[in-house]
Parts: C-alpha cells; structure tokens; sequence
C-alpha cells in the first residue's frame, strides 16, 4: 500500500514504471556494446587479413571495420531505442519487427549492394574477412564478404598445404560472434530473412494463414539442417574430388550448387552489366531459391528452419552472451510466444523457473518479447543487463486497421 | 491441423453423421428431465423468484452506497447492475429490431466470436438466492453447486430476462455440473455444448479445443446468418481489446492501496458480462479517469489501513455478494480477485501477428483456454503462480478462499492453495458455503476473527521488517502494525453485540486461521 511507509512507495512505481532489472541502463549499454563491437571487428579483421598476408591501411582498416560496427550499432541502437519509446509511448507505434526489417534493409543497402554489380567501395579486403555469414558469393565480382561455406570447402580441399590455419582463423572469427551475439545475424540482418519477412507479411496481408506445421515437421526440418551442413561441408568436396562418380563430379562445391543466393546474384549482376550474359544459369540453385521462395510463402521461416549456416550458428547460440530470459513468476502462461514465434519454439512457452530460454533455433527476431503482454517476463539481456523487456503496454491492438461495416448493427443500446 | 486445412467435423457430411446437424438439433425433441408435474405452478415461483431477485439486487446495492469514498463513475455500473430494468429493455429492443442473443455459461466462451457473428453475447450464470428452490425439485442431487442450481432455476421458472431473451446456449465443459447443466437446459432451450479439455499439454488438446470453437463458428454462422469474416472478427477483437486495456488500467490503479471497495471492482467486472462492451470500457476509463484524478487528495483512499484481502475461489456470481459484503463490514477489504467472475474474465489479450481467419480464431480461442485458472485444469501450475503473483503485486495480506457447496474442484483446489501459501506465512481462510443467508453470522465471526489475526501479524512482523530492514533483508508480506477501524456502525447484516476481543498472542491466534 502507498502512504504506509516509503519503501513500498518506490516499489509501486518502480513496478508501475515497469523498468526491468536492467533499469534504465539500456541505452549505455548499447553504447558499450558498440564499442565492444568496434574493437571486435578491427582487432578480428586485423588478424583475419594478417594471416591471409593482405596489406591495408591503417585508414581502409577504420572505414571497413568502422562501417560493420556502425551496422551492429544501429541494429543494436534499435533494440534499445525501441525499449525507451515503448516505455514513453504506450501506443507504439514502431515495433521491433518494423526496427528488425529497418535494419536488415540498411544491411543490404550498405554492404551487399556489391550483389547487385556495385563496384566495392574500398581497394582492401579486410571487410571480406569477417565472415559474417552474408549475401556473398565466390560468383561475385565484388564480392562483399567471403562466404564461410565456400571457405570450408576450399580449405578441407586444399588446406593442406598450409597446414588447415586458414581454416581455423575464419571459423574463431565466426564462432567469437556467435559467442558474443549468438544467432542475433539470422533475425536483424540476414538477407535470406528479408526475403522470408516481406513474403510473410504480404501472405498476412493477403489473408492467408500459415502452415502450422505439427510438431513432428519442425523437429524433421530441425535435424534435417545438420544433415545439410554435413553434406555440404563434406559432400562439397567429394564433389570437386575424383572420391565420386565422375557423374556427380562438379566445378564447383555442392553449397555453391544448391545456394538459393547464387541466381540471384549472378542474374543482378548480369543486369548490372557487371558479368557475362554468357554465365551459365545455375540451375540447380534457382530451383532451390524457388522452392525456398515458395515454401517460405505458406511457412514461416521455412529457410531458418533448414539453413545450414544456422546449424553452425545453433550450436554455440544458446550460450552467446546475448541472450532470451524468461522471469517465470511472471508467465501467465498464455502461449502467445509460441504462437507468434516463426520458429514454433515452444520451450519459452514451456519453461517454468526464471531461466535462459534462448533456444538453439531461436533467431533473435524478438516477436515473443514484443507480444508478451506481461511486463518483465520476456527480457533481452546482454552479459546479464536488460536491454529490451516485454511491456504490459506492449498488448498494442492489431497490426491490420478493420476496414468495411460492422458485424453488429448499431442497435438498440440506448443511453 | 497438420498440414493446413482445419479439419470440420460439422461440416463433414460425407464421413457419417455430423456431431452437430443444427441449431435445432441441440434443444431435445422429448423432454429427458423435465417430468410432468415439474412446471405446475411456474408462474407463481416466477413472480416470487423474481420479486426476491430484484429485492437481493436492491439490497446489496443499497449496502455498497453506504460504503464511504464511492467514486461517482460506478452510478453507471449500478444502473447495469439494476438487471431488471434498463440494459434489459436494451437486450429487449434488440430482440425486436431482429438482433440474436447468445447465453454463455463460464468464462470459457469467446465472446468476441459471438460478436463477430453479429449477436450480443450475455454471460447468464446466475446469483440468485431464490432461484435455487425452483432447481432442486427437479435435480436428483441436493449437493450439486448452488451456483448451478440458481442458474437451472432462473431458466425453469424464467426469472432472469437475459436467459429468457438467449437465443441459443454455449456451454463448455469444466466441471460435472455444467455439464449435467447444459444437458438438462436442453430440455428447455438450445444449447451448444463445447466439450473442453481437462489437461492443457500436448498439440491435440488444442486442436480439439480450437475445433470446437470452429464448431461454436458454425453454429453461430447458422443462427445469425451472418458469415464471420476476417475483418469482423478483427473488429471484435480490437473492441475487447480495448475493455482489457481499459481493465489493465483499472487494476493498474488498484495496485496503488485501498482505492476503491472491493465490491464495487467485482461489480464493475461482472457487468462486462452483460453490457455493451465498448460502453463498459469507456465508462471504465472514466472511472480510472475520476480514481486518478484523487491521487494526493485526503480521498484518494476509501479507507488506508484495512487489511488487504484477495478473495479466490468459486464463482461470486452478482447479486450473491454475501462474501464479499460480509468480508468489506467487517473490516477488510477485497484488493484483488482470483474468481472466473472476476479478475479472470480479463486476464489476458488477445494478440495475433497474423491477420487471417483461422490466425485470428486461434488466437481468441488460446486466450480462452491456455491462460485460464479455472481449478478444472491440472496439473494447474498456472494458478499457483497467478495467486502468489497477487499476493506480491496487491500487497495482500490475507487470503479467503470461497468454496460454494458442491463445487468439487474448489474444495480440492483449496488443500493445495492451503499448504501454498501457509509455506510463505500468508493467513488463509476457508469458508464453505451455500446461496442462502442461514450461516451470515458465523461466517462473520470467522472474519473477524481471522482479521483479528492479520492485524496480530502486523504487530508482530512489523517489529521483525524492521529488524530485517536494517539488516537489509526483505520480508514478504511485511505491514505495518495499526489499530483495527473497521466501519462498524455501517453494518447493514444484522449486527449482534460485539465484544471487544483483547489481542491474543500470536501462536494462539495462528492456530484458528
């Protein structure tokens, strides 16, 4: 009760104010972590291209790792911009999910418009070292970063001669991101998921509802990514061996073969009038990008749920430092979370103490914290400091305005 | 359904018989309870029923304008509470311009999907005292809920205008009595029973249950003859959405103290019920609007120490408000609810991200039934949270927990909740009781002797806060010690003489709670 003594008074509205654990420390936090992510990105390329014997200077390094640290700052700067305009504002009109496509477009603008034939914006190539898994390809003339994949199989293939090094160094680089911001890349910047998100919402718009795939598909499709990362990595390079049939033998590694990015990248750069229109078409990729296309249409996330980079990833997430919490006490357990969750993680909805719930699969979009109408039960928190938590005002009412008459006629209720 | 299309078994002609054919299907074609002689002298039991109904109403509102501090903002509420007379000539009017009127029983029923159909949903469980004489001549059980039998009486003898007015009956499946209920009313109406499951784990269970909801859709469909669409029912939803945000504010509020009498709170919830929803939530508002704008005034508070007390348990459907009248004279106060007819009615949104029928359907049925504590569930984890919850967000300091007669789940529930909160030092009271006044008197003796004992806490824990405040720990549950005023002199119960109780030590009084 207020007015009984003062303790209880400040209880009331710190819970009325509805600030996590983490208070109002978010916006700092995010600050910090952007600098945790300067130093990352500069110190890692540094040893990345060092190893790999590539000269830069001193300015190129600080434009390029400048410019990725720049990109996680804004990603970053939207979680926490988001958390403070929710709490000042109840009717909210910016979500997370809007924040997310903001930032997976400014990604794709700013560093994978080298896909689409523009010329790369620096003569080094220490931002092609930070093997963020990306929209690169080896079939990109300016390629922005080197596709982890193609680096795996190139270096199982010839690693040999120098000792597998450059085989290690790529994979430390990816897996201190992944332990820093675990699968935080496949939800914010990731441009296989914009691709996944706008075809969500236009299917939404549309009104069409989605597969609900049964549980037994999405653990199916949840192994089946496994297989996939371990046929790639070594079934890609049996098929440039002569281990195969000279049937199965390939140009090129199987990942390339089947990678639904590789059409588009050629097609838009044949359009560019950067390649040859005498490339041949890769046709085994482009029915895969259809049938990803087609497939993400009816089901959410479908490729998430099969991508094998994301298997690489789903190892070591849970534990990154960047990471889902669940306050159990406060749950109603409502299932909201499962239900939005494009992922169908049920666990978050299932779990009952107060603990990490940051799922292997979990791809960081942030749907349940933002639909979770209980305030303080969903939080995000980096190395244990909150920086967006769900908000009992975050029950903001539908996406879609109705449009048409009522169903009930304006009747008889009189005064 | 795996695999995309929802699988209807009402609409599944090709395969056998359908469960449900129609609307017309579902009342009896030859009364299977009603045996003759039954309905002899209905109209004379009507017009006492009635009388004693609208009498009970009278009374008990009488006795909450007595309360001090009433904000001005529950004039309206009380007018809805009236029954008899303006919302139910509203409902009349409606009938006449050619409007449906679907009576559901628990809190189980969307009442956004009968709204998209384009008919007015009435919750009609009923409080009656009276009208559970009507009932037990026709139940072979005198033990079953008296809840139940009010509610069984108010259709045999048409005492309640909202149950006469119902086109149609949705009834789910919690407890053996509204389902022994729903299939007895069939003799007199139809009813549509929604066969809800018992133990929510599992992606079955909420296959079955959304089934039936789609079921419930068609049955709708049919009676309306609207067709419900995605955009209707996301009118709907948006409509209700604003009474629980509305709701949310309101309890937000109540969190601040003793703001407002507990009744008057359980009322305002309960007449979400029956009234006009977008209505309801806007004079909620400005019920919020009239609370806030006290916050720092001498009347912010109705009255500031009174122990604050969460009420769970069986349903407390208006007008039977003997507990909670009983609870608010004798010196406490109901701070929050743990009652399906009250804080659970709005315990949670409903959100989508989708905007497709079947998206939005899922989403309203998961409201109804995943977040829900009705003690019918087990294991009932969810409960459990929700009261310690409430214990620590309303600063509860006592726990009476209601078992109307006959009401199994309850009275099991209620062992449970017992040894739950006795491990965290919280009072507890049990009370068992039935629709008529006979054990008022006891009943209140047991109050005031279990506040007596919170008020023993007080003094007791506070000298221990204190203690652990300067050592730095917290204690749950910590209140400060002060004189027992309750507003005696208003008792509107007959009051006997009452002797000044002397404070007993702790131990002793611990024993009788």
């Amino acid at each position: 009760m207020t007015g009984k003594n003062g303790k209880t008074a400040k209880e009331n509205k710190a819970s009325k104010g509805l600030a996590g654990p983490g208070g109002p420390t978010a916006t700092g936090w995010a600050v910090l972590m952007a600098l945790f992510a300067i130093i990352a990105m500069f110190g890692l390329g540094l040893l990345s291209s060092g190893m790999r014997g590539v000269r830069m200077g001193i300015f190129d390094t600080l434009l390029e790792s400048g410019l990725g640290a720049f990109m996680l700052v804004l990603a970053i700067a939207g979680v926490a911009l988001y958390g403070r305009r929710s709490r000042e504002d109840p009717s909210r009109k910016i979500t997370v999910s809007n924040w997310r496509v903001v930032s997976m477009l400014l990604w794709l603008g700013i560093v994978n418009m080298m896909a689409f034939g523009v010329p790369h914006f620096s003569t080094t190539a220490i931002g092609r070292y930070w093997f963020w898994p990306n929209l690169s390809s080896r079939f990109l003339v300016y390629d922005p970063t080197t596709c982890i994949q193609y680096e795996m199989n190139l270096e199982i293939l010839n690693g040999a001669q120098s000792y597998y090094v450059t085989i290690w160094v790529p994979l430390l680089i990816f897996y201190v991101m992944i332990f820093l911001l675990g699968r935080f890349w496949c939800g914010w910047l990731c441009p296989i998921y914009l691709l996944q998100d706008g075809l969500g919402r236009i299917r939404s718009a549309l009104k069409v509802s989605y597969l609900d795939l049964p549980p037994k598909a999405v653990m199916v499709l949840d192994r089946l990514k496994y297989v996939l990362l371990f046929l790639i990595t070594f079934g890609g390079v049996a098929s440039v061996t002569n281990l195969l049939p000279k049937f199965f033998r390939a140009q090129t590694p199987l990942s390339c073969e089947i990678c639904p990015a590789r059409p588009i990248c050629i097609t838009s750069q044949q359009i560019a009038g950067v390649e040859s229109w005498n490339t041949k078409f890769p046709w085994w990729s482009a029915t895969m990008g259809i049938c990803v296309i087609l497939l993400s249409f009816k089901i959410r996330n479908f490729w998430c749920r099969v991508c094998p980079l994301g298997a690489m990833m789903a190892i070591a997430s849970p534990r990154a430092l960047l990471r889902l919490e669940k306050d159990g006490s406060k749950c109603t357990r409502c299932r909201i979370c499962a239900r939005v969750c494009p992922m169908d993680i049920e666990d978050i909805y299932e779990a009952k103490g107060s603990q990490n719930v940051t799922c292997p699969t979990c791809v960081h979009c942030y749907k349940c914290v933002e639909k979770c109408p209980e305030a303080g039960c969903l939080s995000v928190k980096f190395l244990g400091k909150t920086l967006m938590t769900s908000k009992a005002t975050s029950v903001g009412p539908c996406t879609v305005k109705p449009k048409g008459k009522p169903a009930q006629p304006e009747a008889c209720l009189t005064k | 359904m795996p695999f995309g299309k929802k699988e209807d078994p009402a609409r599944d002609k090709v395969q056998g018989a359908p469960r449900h054919a129609g609307i017309a299907d579902l009342k009896a074609k030859t009364p299977r309870y009603i045996t003759p002689g039954i309905g002899d002298n209905v109209e004379f039991q009507r017009e006492r029923t009635v009388e004693a109904s609208k009498k009970q109403i009278h009374q008990e509102l009488e006795r909450m304008r007595k309360m001090p501090g009433r904000p001005k903002a529950m004039e309206y509420f009380e007018k809805v509470a009236e029954f008899f007379t303006a919302r139910a000539e509203e409902v009349k009017l409606w009938k006449q311009q050619g409007g449906k009127v679907v009576g559901t029983l628990c809190v189980f029923i969307p009442h956004e999907i009968i709204d998209a159909a384009g008919a007015l949903p009435l919750r009609v469980g009923s409080g009656f005292h009276e009208a559970v004489h009507p009932a037990n001549e026709l139940l072979a059980d005198a033990g079953l809920c008296p809840m139940v039998k009010a509610t069984l009486g108010c259709k045999m003898v048409e005492a309640s205008p909202y149950f006469s007015m119902s086109d149609m009956i949705v009834s789910p499946t919690p407890c053996d009595a509204k389902m022994k209920l729903a299939e007895i009313l069939q003799d007199y109406m139809p009813v549509l029973i929604i066969n809800m499951p018992r133990v929510k784990s599992g992606s079955a269970v909420r296959r079955l249950w959304t089934d039936e909801i789609h079921i419930l859709m068609d049955r709708l469909e049919e009676l309306t003859g609207n067709r419900i669409t995605a955009q209707s029912m996301r009118k709907s939803i948006d409509k209700y959405h604003k009474a629980h945000l509305a709701w949310r504010r309101f309890m937000e509020l109540r969190k601040r103290g003793n703001i407002i009498w507990g009744r008057d709170a359980l009322l305002v919830g309960q007449m979400s019920d029956i009234d006009n929803i977008e209505r309801w939530a806007q004079n909620v508002q400005k019920l919020c609007d009239e609370l806030e704008a006290r916050a720092g005034k001498p009347e912010e508070f109705v009255d500031k120490d009174r122990p604050r007390i969460l009420l769970g348990g069986s349903p407390i459907v208006w007008p039977n408000w003997k507990i909670p009248t009983l609870i608010e004279e004798t010196g406490g106060i109901i701070a929050a609810d743990e009652l399906c007819s009250g804080m659970r009615i709005f315990r949670d949104p409903v959100i989508s991200d989708e905007s497709s029928l079947d998206s939005l359907v899922e989403a309203v049925s998961d409201k109804y039934f995943y977040p829900c504590t009705c003690p019918s569930f087990s294991p009932n984890l969810e409960r459990e949270d929700n009261i310690l919850n409430m214990i620590k967000e309303y600063e509860i300091e006592g726990v009476i927990y209601h078992v109307l007669r006959g009401c199994h789940l309850n009275a099991l529930d209620s062992t449970k909740v017992d040894v739950l909160l006795k491990a965290k030092k919280m009072a507890v009271l049990k009370i068992e009781t039935e629709y008529d006044e006979g054990d008022v008197e006891q009943i209140r003796t047991r109050i005031e002797a279990f506040f007596e004992m919170i008020f023993v806490k007080r003094e007791f824990e506070g000298k221990e806060g204190k203690a652990a405040e300067a050592t730095g720990e917290k204690v749950w549950g910590t209140a400060t010690p002060v004189e027992s005023k309750g507003s005696m002199e208003d008792q509107s119960y007959k009051a006997e003489d009452r002797v000044e109780t002397g404070v007993t030590g702790p131990g002793e009084v611990k024993k009788e709670g």
